[in-house]
């Protein structure tokens, strides 16, 4: 399993580099957003998107994607709930892109990593790769916002065995795009 | 009969005939459909042998004079009421059965007295299970409590292992210890606030579709724990966790002379070794609270009787070490 979670991983970096070069070589189009992640039974985990994609890649369906979400900036504001952080990075695939309302699906990697704030704890697993799938719908507003909505399935996950265990396998995210580009 | 009535309200227009013959998929939805409502409900045959069934009962609640030092020594002399008693708190779909060793290793102790509580709605028939909520559960720790109380017992600890520890912590959160005398010290083994289990929040959705579940107990395991777990009952485990994580969230404030000592294993299948991490966070004052982590792979490391897993010798050190710690510091403060 985690041979093929390594090369899943690996492919997806090959992926990521090559869309990078190739975007910057062309026409390319930057969204800037916020996302609103929330795990299905633990946090909200708030934070920082932005996404790219060329006019010669994949007639503008294919986006590459990174951002940054944490509990500092959802649940644990003014709570003891627990620090923690993902670093994401994602490829986004859009069908039936004239339409307004466009289905997506995403697969998603990066790296997740949780503050347990005391020695006692250094036993447990605290970090993690992440690796992710997900589905949604995008709608873009009159105003050019665009409102894209998913839900995803983390297939690392703490498991009370390993990994850490405020890492959920299901969530939802909420994500708002303004094209700056 | 069950009203299936909500799934109109997504306002579905199918035409039946093209969805069943003439399209694949469909077929395919409807098989998987047909398969969920043919598994739900209650299991159709409960054996004699299972706790679910309607022969075995919880020992408890033939002799409860046998459990309880409420109804064993109702009328303690002012010294034998200064001397600790834990009440002791198993956890989800067990039984008094779980703090039996620690009973047995007490043997005939004269230096403190031992309570085991046996949770509302357990340790009974399936149905009688599956129709209590967690407040039925909590309510019997209560009850043995304020007896304790109104026999004069001065010096009550509270023990709780699982989701008797859960419920230990939606007492204090609630403020159910107001204007009572508090429990001097607080002991939890494994407490879960955070289920190893990660679709457990999903129970809401996915538990009318399941029914129940049904969990691989030993021989020796299937007299002392539910076999079958209506759903209706992890819906209630997933009720007091999720109030118990939303209370750590925001704070428990333990009584001032109360202290908390958790003892949590680093490889739990059932209760997640970060349910201690969250215990730690949200619990204070921080003077008040100890974390020990407990190298072990088993839930509920101090009952060893009827594992399914092979019982090591790092496994009856750490059940004894455990038992220790608990009876040395209740007689020590």
């Amino acid at each position: 399993m985690k041979t093929i979670l390594k090369c899943l991983v690996t492919l997806l970096g090959m992926i990521l580099f090559v869309l990078t070069t190739e975007s910057f070589a062309q026409q390319t189009h930057i969204d800037l957003g916020l996302r609103v992640q929330k795990s299905f039974g633990l946090y909200y985990e708030n934070g920082f998107v932005a996404q790219f994609s060329a006019d010669s890649i994949a007639q503008q369906r294919l986006y590459l994607g990174i951002g940054y979400v944490s509990s500092r900036l959802g649940s644990a504001i003014g709570s003891n709930a627990i620090k923690q952080d993902n670093y994401q990075v994602w490829l986004s695939y859009y069908f039936k892109k004239d339409h307004k309302l466009q289905p997506f699906v995403s697969l998603g990697s990066g790296f997740f990593h949780a503050d347990y704030e005391s020695d006692d704890f250094e036993e447990l697993d605290q970090s993690s790769l992440l690796l992710s799938t997900s589905a949604g719908l995008e709608y873009t507003t009159p105003i050019r916002l665009k409102v894209n909505l998913a839900i995803g399935y983390n297939l690392i996950s703490g498991n009370g065995q390993e990994g850490p265990g405020t890492l959920y396998p299901v969530f939802g995210q909420l994500n708002f795009y303004y094209p700056l580009k | 009969m069950k009203n299936y009535e909500p799934f109109y309200s997504l306002g579905l227009k199918v035409n039946l005939p093209t969805l069943l013959f003439r399209n694949r998929l469909g077929l395919y939805l409807v098989l998987c459909l047909g398969i969920s409502l043919a598994s739900c409900g209650d299991p159709s045959d409960i054996s004699d042998e299972l706790l679910d069934g309607k022969v075995i009962f919880d020992p408890s609640i033939m002799a409860p004079e046998n459990y309880l030092t409420s109804l064993s020594n109702p009328n303690p002399t002012p010294e034998e009421a200064s001397r600790p008693v834990f009440i002791l708190c198993h956890g989800y779909s067990a039984s008094t059965f779980e703090w039996s060793e620690f009973i047995a290793w007490s043997g005939n102790t004269e230096a403190y007295y031992t309570s085991s509580v046996l949770l509302g709605g357990h340790g009974r028939t399936y149905e009688e299970f599956k129709s209590n909520s967690w407040q039925d559960w909590q309510w019997a720790i209560f009850d043995e409590y304020e007896a304790l109380l109104d026999a004069g017992y001065t010096n009550i600890n509270l023990v709780g292992s699982s989701t008797g520890g859960a419920l230990i912590l939606e007492a204090i959160s609630s403020g159910y210890f107001k204007g009572k005398t508090a429990p001097k010290h607080i002991f939890m083994v494994d407490p879960i606030v955070l289920p190893s289990d990660k679709i457990l929040p999903l129970i809401g959705v996915l538990g009318p579709l399941i029914g129940y579940t049904e969990s691989e107990n030993t021989d020796g395991e299937k007299s002392y724990w539910y076999t079958y777990r209506p759903q209706e009952t992890l819906q209630e485990l997933q009720k007091i966790i999720k109030k118990v994580r939303l209370d750590l969230q925001k704070g428990i404030n333990l009584p001032s002379q109360t202290s908390l000592n958790v003892y949590k294993s680093t490889h739990d299948s059932s209760a997640d070794p970060a349910s201690a991490v969250l215990i730690y966070k949200g619990v204070s004052p921080s003077n008040q609270v100890s974390i020990k982590m407990i190298d072990s792979e088993l839930h509920v490391f101090t009952r060893l009787n009827y594992r399914i897993e092979s019982v090591s010798a790092q496994d009856r050190t750490n059940q004894e070490q455990t038992f220790q710690d608990i009876v040395e510091i209740a007689l020590q403060h």
